[in-house]
């Protein structure tokens, strides 16, 4: 079975579909991934900014944890001045402030234990470890001072321990600044990373995204202009259908209108001649008469022209090599143009342009183009002929242009629209019958060809012809002799034996045009009598094999055995295979179907004795 | 002196034919009737037994070669002259066909007209020089050589007769009834044509005898 052909233009609405697909998804995946980003970078901001933040926390931290630091600085000064009377020292005011920052300072330091990770929740933890010991023993400071041993107090506090408790404290404070401020290098960079990831992906998808579109875009134009190139194509398929169309009422119209005028012609002809033999020499009305006969002569020729047009004449058909064709018909032209016409030819040399066709309607076409094409170039120019060969978009058939070309007036588009039909002319009245293009529309479409006119008001003309091309022949018909039934005899006498009338007489007909003298005869018996009665003038014997006995071969038999030596041929329409071994010797053979031509050369090939 | 030949003139325009009567008789050939289509030519032929009968092809009602046959059996000695205005290939076989004894276009002269007439009286042909290049003869009789296209050279001389009539606009009925057979065998052959040369429209079909020269417009 065979398969159905692919159908390009639901491949291409499923290629259309994909890339629009494609394209959908790869832009909603961009404004998703960006989408993800935004609400991942406003989380963040929102929670810095609702105080929930690590760093934040330890930011409180570390000045709640500085602010006490330097109040134990404070008390240890305010002990050292005021050691013997500490009560009316600031000290009360400095342990009150001591103890409102400890507790603030404890407050920071669990949230920042809580929202902590990693090496700050350690160095949290470190600061927690240090402050415990160093506000034991500022505690057991105040304690001193409250039961009245501030020298005590003093020289607690001015002591070793307490420097290595509060170095200590330096030390963890500055160590969870530290860390902290590190976690939040290490976050921001982690997060302008991702940043640059998602900038990146999220151009990366842009810019997929834009070429799908773009592909996309691209088949939605592309489709566009193949649907508006194909409504061109259509819409000149619908004028060349509708000019085909005119074109064929016309020449149904002509083709009508000719017959009756031909026959209402004849009649006026025939009358006229009938009338002029029947008047004495010198009568008046003889004038009068030959102009009757004149003009039903030009009218004869009208008739002939509106034929050709409506393709009711009847040509023949030959193959033609349109470039030595066109070679001819530029030799004629050039005795008939004047200089100013130059006139350039071009066809290819290698190759031949082969069709099938009538020789001289062909030359006709070519002859009428190059003589329009120097009417529309008075003041003179160029008139190019050029020949090609194409193939045919449709059926690949090969098929063979030829150009006529000239850079005279051009026509206008409403000359153009009617430039084929009969009748149709832009010359004055009198000066032309307008069938000239009608006559080359009727022969190009009886070659089974097309004509195209493309022209161009100022600037010139061009005529396209494209007839079908066909192989080139085996044997160059110009070189080749034309056979014909012409001249084939001097006036020999052949006998013919044919019992089917009609063919026997065309049989009789040929053989006297081709200059024989023909004794007819339509059985066995005739034949043999005839034969008796004129053997001395008889130089040729014809029987077909088929008639009433004795049959064409038996009549030969017994002429022979007779001793009767004229050629004879013998015409056979059965198979009879080995009949010409059988009669070898006896008679020739000529086997139907066979063209008169063939005849009449074995006839003459027979009389003259030449083997056939 | 010329033998006395006796003629039936068929042309459907009285004007030739008028002409030709005065001309013929002129010539001292007898016109022994005058008619303007087939059927007339054949109801004449066969009470008058003509000598020649001068045929124009392209005539209303029954086909000039069908007349021509129906001629022939009606009185085998009358020999037939096709008149045509046109030289078609198709004509030529189809006369060749009819077993005429010669084909004319009314484009020659009257004298040629007559001359034809009187060599066919004498038992010649008379067909012009490139049509007897071109004849073959084979078992059926004689045709012309590439006759006419290929497709055309598929139909049978029924078919072309049916193909003829139906072109001409022609209802079914009375083609049947000219041929003298069923309306049911002119549909088959409708058919069998209409396949034959992949054509399925009437008006198609009318174009293309009218290229073929089948009918005229």
């Amino acid at each position: 079975m065979e398969r159905p052909a692919k159908d390009p233009t639901s491949e291409g609405r499923r290629f259309g579909g994909v890339t629009l697909a494609v394209a959908a998804v790869l832009t909603i995946g961009m404004f998703g991934w960006q989408a993800y980003h935004l609400y991942e970078s406003y989380q963040a901001v929102a929670e810095r900014d609702s105080g929930e933040c690590p760093t934040r926390a330890v930011e409180a931290a570390y000045s709640a944890g500085e602010r006490l630091d330097y109040l134990t600085e404070e008390i240890e000064h305010s002990l050292f001045l005021w050691g013997a009377d500490a009560t009316a020292s600031p000290l009360p005011e400095l342990a009150a402030r001591y103890d409102a920052t400890e507790t603030e300072l404890v407050l920071a330091l669990e949230q920042a234990t809580r929202l902590s990770k990693g090496k700050v929740l350690e160095a949290v933890e470190d600061l927690e470890a240090a402050h415990v010991p160093l506000h034991n023993h500022v505690d057991g400071v105040f304690r001193l001072v409250e039961s009245g041993q501030s020298g005590r107090a003093a020289a607690e506090i001015a002591g070793s321990q307490f420097l290595g408790l509060r170095s200590d404290y330096a030390a963890a404070l500055n160590g969870m600044w530290t860390a902290s401020r590190l976690h939040l290098v290490e976050q921001l960079d982690k997060e302008r990373r991702t940043e640059v990831l998602s900038v990146g992906v999220a151009l990366g998808l842009f810019a997929l995204a834009v070429g799908a579109w773009g592909v996309f875009i691209g088949r939605i134009r592309r489709g566009q202009n193949r649907l508006q190139q194909e409504e061109r194509q259509r819409r000149r398929a619908e004028e060349d259908l509708l000019q085909a169309q005119k074109m064929d009422a016309l020449g149904l119209m002509a083709g009508g209108i000719a017959h009756d005028f031909n026959n209402l012609v004849t009649a006026i002809w025939g009358s006229a001649t009938s009338a002029r033999q029947q008047l004495a020499d010198g009568h008046p009305a003889l004038s009068a008469i030959a102009r009757i006969e004149n003009a039903s002569e030009q009218a004869n020729g009208v008739v002939r022209a509106l034929l050709t047009f409506s393709r009711r004449t009847e040509s023949s058909r030959a193959p033609v090599e349109l470039g030595a064709l066109i070679d001819e018909t530029v030799r004629i032209l050039e005795s008939l143009l004047p200089a100013s016409v130059a006139v350039e030819v071009d066809h290819p040399a290698d190759t031949k342009l082969w069709v099938l066709g009538d020789c001289t309607q062909l030359q006709q076409v070519l002859m009428n183009l190059a003589l329009n094409a120097h009417e529309a170039m008075p003041d003179g120019g160029r008139l190019l002929i050029r020949g090609w060969h194409c193939t045919e978009k449709s059926d690949d058939d090969p098929r063979a242009v030829i150009e006529v070309t000239d850079t005279g007036e051009g026509m206008s588009a409403e000359v153009l629209a009617r430039v084929f039909e009969p009748f149709f002319t832009t010359r004055a009245p009198g000066q032309g019958t307008g069938l000239g293009l009608s006559i080359i529309h009727g022969i190009v479409t009886d070659h089974g060809g097309r004509i195209r006119v493309d022209s161009v008001q100022g600037s010139g003309t061009s005529f396209f012809i494209n007839l079908p091309a066909i192989e080139p022949p085996l044997h160059d018909p110009e070189i080749a002799d034309a056979p014909s039934i012409i001249g084939h005899s001097r006036n020999e006498l052949v006998l013919l034996a044919e019992d089917h009338q009609h063919v026997r007489e065309i049989v009789a007909e040929t053989l006297a045009t081709a200059g024989f003298r023909v004794l007819q005869s339509a059985s066995g018996a005739e034949f043999l009598d005839t034969f008796n009665s004129r053997s001395d003038e008889i130089q040729l014997l014809i029987a077909d094999v088929d008639i009433p006995a004795p049959n064409g071969v038996e009549c030969i038999r017994v002429l022979r055995e007779a001793g009767v030596d004229t050629p004879a041929l013998v015409i056979t329409g059965m198979p009879a295979p080995g009949l010409e071994a059988e009669l070898d010797g006896v008679a020739s053979v000529l086997r139907k179907p066979f063209t008169m031509t063939k005849l009449a050369e074995v006839a003459s090939d027979l009389v003259r004795g030449a083997p056939v | 002196m010329n033998e006395a030949v006796s003629v039936v003139l068929v042309d459907d325009h009285t004007l030739v034919r008028d002409m030709l009567h005065e001309r013929l008789t002129r010539e001292g050939i007898e016109v022994v009737g005058l008619a303007a289509s087939g059927e007339q030519a054949v109801e004449l032929a066969s009470a008058a037994r003509p000598d020649v009968v001068v045929l124009d092809i392209d005539m209303p009602g029954l086909s000039a070669f069908e007349a021509a046959r129906a001629v022939r059996k009606a009185s085998p000695e009358t020999r037939v002259i096709f008149l045509s205005a046109f030289v078609h290939d198709r004509y030529i076989d189809q006369a060749l066909g009819a077993e005429a004894s010669g084909y004319l276009t009314k484009s020659e002269s009257p004298e040629a007209i007559v001359k034809a007439i009187r060599k066919v009286h004498g038992g010649a042909m008379s067909y012009s020089l490139a049509v007897l290049d071109r004849i073959v003869v084979d078992k059926g009789g004689a045709r012309l050589a590439n006759g006419s296209k290929s497709k055309s050279r598929t139909l049978t001389e029924r078919e072309w007769e049916v193909l003829g009539y139906v072109a001409k606009g022609m209802p079914q009925k009375q083609v049947a009834r000219l041929m003298g057979v069923s309306v049911k065998t002119v549909q088959h052959h409708v058919m069998h044509l209409m396949e034959k040369l992949e054509i399925h429209d009437r008006v198609e079909l009318a174009h293309y005898a009218i290229r073929e020269g089948l009918i005229e417009a």
